[in-house]
């Protein structure tokens, strides 16, 4: 099996190819629907919400979109990080909504990842 | 090291004190606002630009830029988020002193620069000093 890629915008809630397409009639389609804020843009902003709120040497990983309550979410595990040594943790994940960006943390997730890292910080 | 730059000091511990710093996990950054005093103003923004640094350079305040260092040469791919002090712009470089160097200023390519910034949301603090 060939499998092909073609990118489309959905319009009115229709599937619109950005080009025309003649595909062979019985043809299985799958869809993958990308998130609207990218996974970089993401993480650009996770470990930029780290800094502000949690510290300077506090930092995301890669990070993975999954589903949870029929939202896509980017989910980043934070580390702390240090010129000298390997980054250490993780000491809590940063959440952003996949589709507006929204960050779904608070001071709650602040106060954890004090008391996650702290235990790092404490071992040798 | 910018505040030495306006001929202001203040003791290590002086500086953690004010900036709340946590051992381990460094401080918020907008805390550098906390340094804010009768003697100096502090500017911090997000999504700064060379155009942005070069104004201030031209004023002749350095400027400090949040960086991964990972993305510059001298840091070999050490993935660690880091703050330097950048003093001047030239047609290829960037001039900066790093804080974990002892020499410097440390020449760093334009490109590699501006990738380094961009993973910080291209952050930057300026400390003036009061014009009042």
């Amino acid at each position: 099996m060939s499998v092909a890629t073609y990118p489309a915008l959905v319009r009115n809630g229709k599937i619109e190819p950005l080009a025309p397409l003649a595909l062979p009639e019985g043809s299985t389609v799958y869809l993958i629907v990308q998130p609207g804020i990218d996974k970089r843009t993401a993480r650009r902003r996770a470990t930029g919400w780290l800094m502000d709120h949690v510290g300077n040497l506090v930092g995301a990983d890669d990070g993975m979109l999954v589903q949870k309550d029929n939202r896509w979410i980017w989910q980043f595990n934070a580390y702390l990080t240090s010129l000298s040594q390997a980054r250490r943790g993780p000491i809590g994940q940063v959440e952003l909504d996949a589709d507006t960006g929204e960050l779904l943390t608070d001071q709650s997730t602040v106060e954890a990842m004090y008391e996650r890292g702290q235990a790092y910080i404490n071992t040798p | 090291m910018a505040l030495s730059h306006l001929g202001i000091s203040r003791s290590q511990k002086e500086l953690a004190r004010l900036l709340k710093m946590r051992p381990g996990f460094g401080t918020p950054i907008p805390n550098i606002t906390n340094l804010r005093s009768r003697q100096i103003d502090v500017t911090y923004q997000l999504n700064g630009s060379l155009p942005t640094i070069q104004r201030w350079l031209e004023h002749n305040i350095p400027v400090i830029a949040c960086v991964e260092a990972g993305e510059l040469p001298h840091w070999y791919g050490v993935r660690a988020q880091h703050a330097v002090l950048v003093v001047g712009i030239d047609e290829q470089a960037v001039n900066l002193y790093d804080p974990a160097l002892t020499h410097g200023p440390t020449h760093v390519a334009i490109g590699d620069f501006l990738l380094a910034w961009d993973e910080m949301e291209n952050r930057y603090a300026v400390i003036t000093k009061q014009t009042n």
